[in-house]
């Protein structure tokens, strides 16, 4: 059974590259056991989110206390 | 020139001051978290600056003139980053990616299931999270403490839109590299998140299974 390396990484694959059908069924398999991975998931989609807005310039500029 | 303008609402932005200014913070900010070079990060945001007066026309139609500039950004910051790439220095990629591995032994058992204190928890829903400045400074911070390799790798794929073909070519490194350093990088970062305190204790718990 995969564990949650080989998960996480192909999670992470997931965002680069288009993953096999077997691969799919690796994750698809485990997620619904760990929550831990479901959030990881979660989390790197947050993360490709975050850095989209940066990207465009349309992140807020709360990382700067002096913006207005 | 702007004081007498200053009260149109469709200032030329050239002229806009208050806006450049803003504009200008923005994009350092973000040439500098790539290049990690003040000097060179003030370089590409002035030729990009440059290149925006230039091509304005080019500008006509669109609905965000930042994003349209920190489009011409990107372009420069992959160019400095091409010249840059040649000086990279491989045995220091190599060891930056062995010397990674201690962090798997951390967040994992040897079975490779999550440790027990390493099990990602809730974090708050997107919507939620991205309107945080908690969330912000904290990706900032996390973002300037990648490696050095791993952090190119990361905003050559996710703030410059290249494929991960095109970083590995640069690196001269095998895909199997470029991945692993990709999601070394996903994974220290939300690990990094998560130690400087961003979570969400207020979560339902929808994933929260133990």
């Amino acid at each position: 059974m995969a564990n949650c390396k080989k998960v996480t990484r192909l999670l992470s694959d997931a965002l680069d590259r288009p993953l096999t059908p077997g691969e799919w069924l690796t994750i698809r398999t485990h997620l619904p056991m760990c929550s831990g991975c479901r959030n990881y998931r979660k989390q790197i989609a947050l993360l490709r989110e975050a850095t989209k807005l940066i990207r465009d310039g349309e992140a807020p500029a709360a990382a700067d206390e002096a913006a207005g | 020139m702007a004081e007498e303008a200053a009260s149109a609402r469709a200032l030329p932005w050239q002229h806009d001051h208050e806006y450049l200014s803003r504009l200008r913070r923005d994009m350092l900010r973000f040439a500098q978290l790539q290049l990690r070079d003040a000097a060179a990060a003030e370089d590409a945001v002035q030729e990009a600056l440059a290149a925006a007066w230039t091509a304005q026309e080019r500008f006509a139609g669109q609905s965000q003139h930042k994003t349209w500039v920190f489009g011409i950004l990107r372009h420069k910051l992959v160019d400095t980053l091409r010249v840059k790439q040649r000086t990279i220095n491989l045995s220091a990629l190599d060891s930056e990616i062995e010397g990674e591995e201690i962090l798997d032994t951390l967040l994992f058992k040897d079975s490779g299931h999550w440790a027990q204190h390493s099990k990602p928890r809730p974090w708050p829903k997107p919507e939620t999270a991205l309107q945080q400045k908690q969330f912000w400074k904290l990706f900032e911070l996390c973002l300037d403490n990648l490696p050095e390799s791993t952090g190119r790798v990361f905003m050559m794929r996710e703030f410059l839109g290249l494929e991960t073909t095109e970083i590995c070519d640069e690196l001269t490194v095998s895909a199997n590299h470029c991945s692993v350093l990709l999601y070394r990088a996903r994974l220290k970062l939300r690990t990094c998140l998560t130690e400087k305190g961003f979570d969400d204790s207020g979560y339902d718990g929808e994933d929260n299974d133990g």
